[in-house]
């Protein structure tokens, strides 16, 4: 029924320009299609709510929505958490060199802007004998690693006790089973709220229609991950849901040069990250504020 | 009053008082035949006495000797020139070639009198490199070469760390971030 209201309504707005000239084109067929998709859009409820074939049908319309945009055959997932899985993270302090190849990874895996220079990874150089971020520099160029310094890399947390997520007014953003927190991109109205609360600078927003080649698109995308966003909506790092969940690990993890990137299941008693959490003398960061991070830091 | 009641409902029908927690699937583990591909793929060898740990393997990557040289073994210590005599070793300074070829036989590698093929040469530079061998077999030195739910396949030591020459060349960087967009540069404002 809901359909028929939008067809009809979507026909009256280009059925005028199709009146003119008589004929119905192909071109107008799809605008057809598209506007009657965008007025379904708007009626979508929040993510968390909606049932299983309302699921299917969103991740279908994102789906065709970005092949219209893009060249590439664009596949939107929508897996779901896994029972039995709580995503941990671990950096090592001793091994950063501040390549950032972590940052061109995440870059490349989560189709971010790329006139606005969005990186969801910030990579501060600090001085050793603190952990104080604010004499870092985050703008280092260097390519040998000076005496005295050392890398400290920040990203979402994926906070077991989320500030971002209580102070949401909407509802858009939330905390999944397997840990990570997620974003309703269609939800978020873009107060930036969030931003605010998040401690570690870890929501990004988009103050411009994010621009990306059409070659550098990549096309394995997540709903509630690596889909190409729009403008005014919040985007963070989600531990590269598109890939988490399929077992593999984000990005970052995998591009890092040393080594210093451990992720993994807290939940599985023999994983990295758990023998990491057992024998490491770990901490994370701002943990006075009772955030609970999922992301500890470590030195060797 | 009603009009505001309504629109209070609608909202919170479409949001949901209390924020419901989304569906889990079941736990999906890596089936035998997938692990065994893997494992497969990058020529894993088990790591002695740690269960569900594998290296790369090693061997596969390097010409054989027997395709150069015969069935013969190769005496290291012929004076004059010698093929694979180009090799540069940088690695400690009281070591030698026979350090760790021990054995008349290059590609066997030992250490007191524990012998060991290239697919073990983990157990070899352990044997000096001891913290960091137990950092190894952790997981906080070196790195995964298989996803979080594969079976553990890490590099072994010679991926990164070229053991003739092991010191690490600088490597260079990305470019820094925009921290100041284009359009405000030249407004910063002054720090002490």
């Amino acid at each position: 029924m809901v359909k028929g209201l939008a067809v009809g309504a979507a026909a009256i707005g280009v059925g005028a320009g199709v009146m003119a000239s008589g004929t119905i084109t192909e071109q107008d067929q799809k605008e057809r299609e598209m506007s009657g998709d965008e007025f379904d859009g708007y009626f979508k409820k929040n993510y968390r709510v909606m049932t299983e074939s309302e699921r299917q049908a969103t991740i279908a319309r994102f789906e065709l929505k970005a092949r219209e945009r893009y060249s590439k055959a664009i596949h939107m997932s929508g897996s779901l958490a896994e029972a039995g899985v709580l995503f941990g993270y671990a950096f090592n302090l001793s091994r950063c060199n501040g390549s950032r190849k972590c940052v061109q990874a995440c870059v490349e895996e989560n189709n971010q802007d790329r006139a606005t220079d969005m990186q969801y990874i910030r990579m501060i150089e600090m001085e050793k004998g603190t952990f104080d971020v604010e004499h870092g520099t985050a703008d280092y160029d260097h390519v040998e690693v000076p005496d005295g310094k050392f890398f400290f890399g920040t990203q979402c947390h994926q906070c077991e006790n989320p500030p971002c997520v209580k102070v949401c007014p909407v509802g858009a953003t939330w905390k999944e089973n397997d840990g990570i927190v997620v974003i309703d991109y269609d939800w978020c109205v873009g107060c930036r709220y969030c931003q605010a609360a998040c401690p570690y600078f870890a929501r990004r927003f988009n103050w411009q229609e994010p621009s990306i080649a059409d070659e550098e698109v990549n096309p394995d995308q997540h709903i509630l991950g690596n889909q190409v966003r729009s403008k005014g909506v919040m985007e963070k790092c989600t531990f590269c849901i598109q890939r988490s969940r399929e077992g593999q690990n984000p990005a970052c993890v995998e591009a890092c040069p040393t080594g210093a990137r451990i992720f993994g299941n807290l939940l599985d008693p023999e994983s990295e990250i758990r023998n990491i959490l057992a024998n490491k003398k770990v901490f994370r960061f701002k943990e006075e504020l009772g955030t609970e991070p999922k992301f500890w830091y470590f030195m060797d | 009053m009603k009009l505001e009641s309504v629109f209070f409902c609608t909202v919170l029908s479409l949001v949901g008082c209390g924020n419901p927690v989304p569906p889990s699937s079941e736990a999906r583990p890596i089936s035998e035949g997938e692990k065994a591909r893997t494992l497969k793929e990058l020529k894993a060898i088990p790591v002695e006495g740690h269960e569900g740990l594998w290296v790369e393997g090693r061997s596969h990557q390097l010409k054989k000797c027997t395709e150069c040289h015969g069935s013969e073994p190769v005496p290291l210590d012929v004076p004059g020139k010698q093929a694979h005599g180009d090799v540069k070793l940088a690695h400690a300074k009281f070591m030698e070639c026979s350090t760790c070829h021990v054995s008349e036989i290059p590609a066997v590698l030992g250490f007191g009198t524990k012998r060991v093929n290239l697919d073990q040469s983990h157990h070899l530079c352990a044997s000096c490199h001891n913290t960091q061998g137990e950092d190894f077999i952790l997981g906080s030195h070196g790195k995964r070469m298989t996803g979080w739910k594969g079976p553990r396949v890490v590099k072994s030591c010679v991926a990164c760390h070229d053991p003739h020459e092991p010191s690490f060349k600088a490597l260079p960087t990305m470019a820094h971030p925009k921290i100041i967009p284009d359009r405000l540069k030249g407004q910063e404002p002054d720090h002490e």
